[in-house]
């Protein structure tokens, strides 16, 4: 397993600023002036939400106010009602309860 | 003036650069920056310090540059943008390029801590904690090439710095629309999304943007974070914390001073923006 001395370390940085001062030599000239570009910012993959709780729905607005983009709200879920078995301390029986959930 | 599209740090680059020498400058300057500080590299700078077990490091002129960086995007957004969550990324399987990271069946158990701190020459870190610059990187290569005149305007990934007034910003969601054109002028734009980079742990999807509150792939209402700013790192610093403080960014964004304008993709599709969001007509 390789340890980071700090003879090595040296020998990084110096490697590091070799290779970006290399770099940095490219950028010498400055550009003139240029006409509009419209940059791709590429296209993701569909959408997946990491998210197991309730999702607010709308941001909270700042002072100068929300400004809408664009309003596509997608219908929340149907409730799912969930059904739990308990068991009452005496007598033994079960109770069913039905709740709903989002 | 002419332009040209590489592959740089994992993702795809653009430029708008005035010959073609200057083009295959502009990639050779991220290239170079890409072999500093990516986490792929076993011979890269920040490969070497998180391998290390010394607790403190003088880490070269260019690494410490974009740790200063670092340190005031941790400062300026209350802690929420930490490059200290290296570990945390790794362990939850990003541990290597992103074509080769694989679905896991259990969440990984916390590897611990993140802390860190940097005085302008040292780096000091608790045991374990290893660093990933991820889009902060990205954002300061673009404003170094576009400061230096090399190019224009430049894009890596999400980030892009532009020192033309004229430059108009296409911003796409995560469905692939179009969520707003974004008239940026002279300065810098990023967008941070939690569906770019996604795979399965334990039966859920994660992402590549880490909760340094929770230390685990953050929840948030919003799927996707523009911001402009004046740099492109000032954009990628402030598009990571919208996206972290969820239903508050928007608010937290407009207060900033640093941050002209905000929009987020939410997770039902609506785009919403702050007041200063300044689109194409």
């Amino acid at each position: 397993m390789s340890r980071f001395t700090a003879r090595r370390a040296l020998a990084v940085g110096a490697w590091a600023g070799a290779a970006l001062t290399w770099a940095m030599a490219l950028l010498g000239e400055p550009a003139g002036s240029q006409v509009a570009h419209t940059p791709p910012m590429g296209s993701p993959t569909p959408a997946v939400v990491a998210a197991s709780t309730i999702m607010p729905a709308v941001p909270s607005p700042p002072d100068g106010g929300l400004v809408i983009l664009r309003f596509t709200p997608v219908p929340p879920p149907p409730p799912e009602v969930v059904v739990r078995t308990v068991q009452a301390p005496a007598p033994r029986q079960a109770v069913v309860v039905m709740s709903q959930g989002s | 003036m002419s332009e040209t599209s590489f592959s740089a740090m994992g993702t795809d680059a653009y430029a708008v650069v005035r010959s073609a020498d200057d083009g295959v400058n502009v990639a050779a300057f991220v290239e170079a920056a890409e072999a500093v500080f990516s986490r792929f590299r076993v011979d890269s700078e920040l490969s070497r310090i998180n391998r290390s077990e010394q607790l403190a490091i003088r880490p070269s002129p260019v690494f410490a540059e974009v740790l200063a960086i670092a340190d005031r995007a941790r400062t300026v957004t209350g802690g929420l943008v930490d490059v200290g969550v290296g570990g945390h990324l790794a362990a939850w399987g990003y541990d290597r390029s992103f074509e080769r990271v694989g679905d896991r069946f259990h969440a990984p158990d916390d590897p611990g801590g993140r802390g860190w701190s940097f005085d302008g020459a040292t780096l000091t870190r608790e045991p374990g904690v290893r660093l990933d610059f991820g889009g902060i990187v990205k954002g300061w290569v673009c404003d170094r090439a576009v400061e230096s005149g090399l190019a224009s305007v430049l894009s890596v990934g999400g980030d892009l710095r532009s020192a033309t007034d004229a430059c108009l910003v296409q911003v796409r969601d995560p469905w692939g629309d179009d969520a707003a054109t974004v008239a940026l002028g002279v300065g810098g734009l990023a967008t941070s999304s939690v569906t770019r980079r996604t795979w399965m742990v334990g039966g859920a999807p994660a992402h590549h943007l880490i909760d340094p509150r929770t230390g685990r792939p953050a929840e948030s209402p919003v799927i996707s974070a523009t911001v402009v700013g004046a740099s492109a790192v000032d954009a990628e610093i402030g598009a990571k914390a919208v996206l972290l403080r969820g239903e508050q960014g928007l608010a937290w964004a407009a207060d900033q001073p640093w941050i002209r304008s905000a929009l987020v993709v939410w997770h039902d599709g609506s785009v919403y923006g702050t007041s200063a969001v300044e689109l194409a007509s």
